[in-house]
């Protein structure tokens, strides 16, 4: 059976969140003339916020399958049309 | 130097190592060792994303207006986290129906439709037209820079120059050559291309390494650093603006983040290599979060790379799309410029290679091969091997659809940026968007709707986007944009119906999406979907809750014979296959087909599947039904059948669920079962210890009464001690019967209690009174130490005298043999009324501190001289205080003697066991 769960929950609230993150008003604060570690403060931002949104992709996906525990299926057929 | 023929050589041995690549892994797949079936290359492949776009149109992107270039990466890296409810569900679907591509996806999503599969296919391929001419353009740009070393200059544009010796020409004929030899070898039932999908990976470690090279050149090789180069761009007051959002508007980040989400599903070759090129769902589950590290990382330098080519030709002189071949050549790194060049080769040859396969497949599968079938008088349906056709059909596409690509090039793409270009296509490929998403959620979605939504929206897109395009470069003249066709205002291309104050791109990817969406709900809605329709859709959307092998077999009731079924399959995909395909099939369910005649219509929907991963859902279905007689079944049965299912599933999770509180109850009877064990056996063990502490007094009275009888003549003294004997252990048999009564009675809860509000004091007092005989018969010394006041607390007073009067005989009984002392004190503390009893004798273990108020246990069991008491004084003590609400407990220092406590709380009713 497939019920989403706490992965899909999960996968939902970081996608709002990245998608706010990413949001123009939002980014037009971080848009000051400011260098932070020699890098403009708007880069940084924006690149520390996708680092971590892929960081939270990886480990949730990692850890949502096996959470899921759904095996998905042998390729159909895999037998019949191995060959070419 | 860089010659031309240099270049040339470099180009065509890379191009031949991608080759042999590609052959070497088709050889491993063949003989059943796959190369790429892990996450990485499947990572990397999916990386084909990053085109010439990528490579050179971002840096001339951020070079123009800054940060504007990063939605278009940021957009893909959100439809990524919620890999789990989109590409999973489409990957899933297309494996369990051998989907070939976005255009047998759509089509084969509402009812098999042929009329879908054409239009999706004319949308995909009008409108990936101009991103494969971007790719023409940037490499022959990027070869005709190359080309001027040393010098740095832009060339003029190719228009003049006559085709055939164009190098945008030749390059697309090199491309077409290498997508044929790439993609249509042979007809495959299962439409993997390994050899190409690893070629396409190596391409994209090739395009990222020498992106990252140049940008590392630029940073570190050109100025000090990151800081350095940001320090000086913002000294320079025509580049500072670069550095923050003033670039780009509100309205402009947001379609592109809108568009590039689509795009990662909807651009034909994203959908080839993430759907159709899957190997193995589970490797999702790691190039989720791969794919978007190498957006990240490749976009790192974008921006670096960027200023440093502002700062470097502050004149404009150099077009911004070059920049990252011309920094090098401007610092006369001719390597890295030629390693440059050939990263962008790469990202163009990637791209144009896998759109050329997916776009040829939809063609020959979607477009073409349903038209032939129809064309009765041509009598396809009878000939023998269809194969070599089918092979003509997708070559002579390829040809064609790279000759379409470099004619837009040739007569339009040529003035404007590449980033421009591209994003024509992504608003083409978008258009796909609704029609899946919906079609994957959305049950309801019928035929027409889709039909509709796709038409609309390409209709708006073709009229706010391409032909404003073909205007720009004089093919219609240029009033069209500035004052609407025949002056028409309110139909100018870019303000549709008085819409200002947009930008073209947001302009149109508004209108198109609004009569696109509005369109497939308004029809899905309105329209009655015919059976086939709602069989697929609910194969679709519930594809989780089915199991892969089953399909559709269950709606067909068709029959066909064995032999019809063999021969079509043949024709299609060959005869080794097919013969491969059958035995398999016959094996798995242990059938012959040789003596089969009659085809079930479980072998029928095989059949149908199997010609589906060569020609595509329509044409198979066209096909099968040419051999089969019977139709799918009727509209009312399908609805039963759907109905059934959904029953059974309903009972399936009752039946769950009653199982699950089965268990839960067989849990509790276990544990109540194994209580009962735990009490039997402690009965035992009281009934054994009972009828042994019953039985040594006994023993003593009936031998001592037998000596007695049987000599009368024995002198009275000794007569005397005897009977005190057997009085005395008569007594101490009465005080231990009264004892077990007492405890049974309390454990049963039938104790009689008087409860009352007393003085401690007075109790203590009276339970030393009776316990001054005993004291003074082994001469221990008593300390009293009673507070002043005392609080009255509600007890029991007799019990509560037992149980003084029971540690005090207790603390004789274990205090100093010769200076025996006992302490009493009583006082109030938070707990309630505090009385303790402290003797100085050998103390308690620590490992005894509890046993001691079990039934029968005494801590010194192992001597041999055991004090005399019934061992369930302390027991009783315990039942008692506890029924008081209070605790008893022991304090003691091994060898220093021990202190028994008990409290009693104040003011709190007892705790009412006997209520029970």
């Amino acid at each position: 059976m497939y019920r989403p769960g706490l992965v899909g929950e999960r996968a939902i609230a970081l996608f709002l969140l990245a998608f706010l993150a990413f949001n123009p008003p939002l980014l037009s604060i971080f848009s000051a003339d400011v260098i932070l570690f020699g890098v403009p403060l708007l880069y940084f931002y924006l690149f520390c916020v996708w680092a971590g949104t892929i960081a939270l992709i990886g480990l949730h996906a990692v850890s949502g399958t096996r959470a899921a525990g759904e095996e998905p299926p042998a390729p159909p057929g895999g037998g019949e049309l191995g060959g070419r | 130097m860089l010659s031309g023929w240099s270049i040339l050589l470099t180009s065509l041995a890379y191009l031949c190592l991608l080759f042999a690549i590609a052959y070497y892994v088709d050889k491993r797949a063949d003989a059943g060792r796959s190369v790429i079936a892990n996450p990485y290359i499947y990572a990397l492949s999916i990386a084909v994303y990053c085109t010439s776009w990528t490579f050179y149109g971002s840096v001339g992107r951020a070079a123009s207006s800054g940060i504007d270039f990063l939605p278009i990466y940021l957009g893909p890296t959100l439809t990524f986290v919620v890999w789990w409810f989109v590409l999973r569900k489409i990957i899933r679907i297309s494996k369990a129906h051998r989907i070939t591509s976005i255009a047998d996806f759509i089509s084969s999503r509402y009812g098999k439709s042929t009329q879908l599969g054409v239009l999706v296919t004319v949308i995909a391929v009008v409108g990936i037209m101009p991103y494969i001419s971007l790719q023409l353009k940037a490499v022959s740009t990027s070869f005709n820079v190359l080309l001027q070393y040393p010098e740095v200059i832009t060339p003029h544009p190719s228009g003049r120059v006559p085709v055939l010796q164009d190098t945008a020409f030749l390059v697309a004929l090199v491309m077409a050559a290498f997508a044929i030899l790439f993609g249509t070898r042979h007809i495959d039932a299962s439409e993997h291309h390994e050899g190409m999908v690893a070629a396409i990976a190596f391409e994209s470690l090739v395009k990222l390494i020498a992106f990252l090279a140049v940008g590392l050149f630029v940073t570190f090789g050109l100025y000090d650093g990151f800081a350095d180069l940001f320090a000086t761009a913002r000294a320079t007051p025509e580049v500072a603006n670069l550095l923050t959002l003033s670039g780009a508007s509100y309205g402009q980040w947001m379609t592109l983040t809108l568009l590039s989400m689509a795009a990662i599903v909807c651009l034909p070759r994203q959908f080839q290599v993430t759907v159709v090129e899957n190997v193995n769902e589970a490797h999702l589950e790691k190039a989720v979060w791969l794919f978007p590290l190498y957006l990240l990382i490749i976009n790192i330098f974008v921006l670096p790379i960027a200023l440093g080519g502002r700062l470097a030709f502050p004149d404009g002189g150099v077009d911004a799309d070059t920049f990252v071949l011309t920094l090098p050549m401007f610092d006369q790194q001719e390597f890295l410029a030629l390693f440059a060049f050939i990263g962008g080769l790469s990202a163009a040859t990637g791209m144009v290679i896998v759109a050329a396969i997916a776009l040829s497949t939809m063609v020959s599968n979607d477009l073409v091969m349903p038209v032939l079938l129809r064309l009765t008088w041509l009598r396809l349906t009878e000939r023998g091997d269809l194969t070599v056709l089918l092979l003509f059909i997708r070559r002579a596409s390829i040809i064609l659809i790279l000759l379409l690509g470099y004619a837009y090039f040739h007569l339009i793409g040529e003035s404007d940026a590449l980033v421009t270009i591209g994003l024509v296509s992504f608003a083409a490929a978008a258009q796909f968007a609704p029609a899946i998403i919906g079609g994957i959620f959305w049950k309801a979605g019928t035929r027409r709707g889709a039909v509709t939504g796709l038409s609309l929206g390409f209709a708006v897109w073709a009229y706010t986007l391409l032909l404003p395009s073909f205007a720009r470069s004089g093919w219609l003249p240029i009033e069209f944009i500035d004052a609407g066709p025949l002056g028409m205002g309110l139909l100018k291309p870019h303000e549709l119906f008085g819409l200002q104050g947009m930008d073209s791109l947001s302009h149109a990817l508004f209108w198109s999406m609004l009569v696109n969406i509005g369109g497939y709900v308004a029809l899905s809605l309105r329209s009655h979907p015919s059976a086939i329709e709602r069989i697929q859709a609910a194969l679709f959307v519930d594809v989780f809750r089915q199991s892969s092998a089953q399909g559709g077999s269950r709606f067909w009731r068709g029959s066909a014979t064995v032999a019809d079924l063999r021969a079509l399959i043949v024709r299609f995909v060959g005869k080794s296959t097919a013969q491969r395909a059958l035995g398999g099939y016959a094996r798995a369910r242990g059938l012959n087909l040789a003596k089969l005649r009659q085809a079930d219509a479980d072998l029928v929907n095989f059949a149908e599947r199997l010609l589906a991963g060569a020609i595509g859902a329509a044409s198979a279905r066209v096909m099968v039904a040419s051999v089969a007689k019977g139709e799918v079944v009727g509209i009312e049965e399908v609805m039963k059948i759907l109905e059934e299912t959904s029953q059974v599933i309903e009972y399936s999770h009752t039946l769950e669920q009653k199982s699950r509180e089965l268990e839960a109850t067989t849990a509790e009877l276990r544990a109540a079962n194994e209580r009962l064990k735990e009490l039997d056996r402690l009965k035992d063990d009281f009934l054994s210890t009972v009828s042994h502490e019953l039985r040594t007094p006994l023993t003593s009275i009936r031998s001592f009464s037998e000596i007695l009888f049987d000599n009368p003549d024995l002198d009275t003294e000794e007569r005397s001690r005897f009977l005190t004997i057997i009085v005395k252990e008569s007594e101490r048999l009465t005080r231990l019967i009264n004892q077990i009564l007492d405890l049974a009675k309390m454990e049963a809860g039938r104790m009689e209690w008087e409860l009352d509000d007393i003085d401690p004091r007075a109790v203590i007092d009276e339970a030393l009174a009776v316990s001054s005989g005993l004291l003074a018969e082994k001469s221990v010394r008593l300390e009293v130490k009673l507070d002043g006041h005392l609080p009255r607390v509600h007890v029991d007073r007799d019990r509560l005298m037992q149980v003084i009067v029971n540690l005090l005989s207790n603390a004789v009984k274990f205090c100093h043999q010769t200076h025996g002392l006992v302490v009493v004190s009583a006082e109030t503390r938070d707990e309630g009324l505090y009385v303790s009893v402290a003797d100085n004798g050998p103390g308690v273990a620590p490992e005894n501190r509890r046993m001691i108020f079990e039934k029968f246990q005494q801590a010194n069991e192992a001597l041999t001289d055991r004090p005399g008491g019934s061992g369930l004084g302390l027991a009783i003590s315990r039942q008692i205080v506890e029924y008081f609400g209070g605790r008893i407990w022991v304090e003691s220092v091994p060898g220093h003697g021990a202190k028994f406590a008990f409290t009693i709380p104040l003011e709190r009713a007892p705790v009412a066991q006997s209520a029970e």
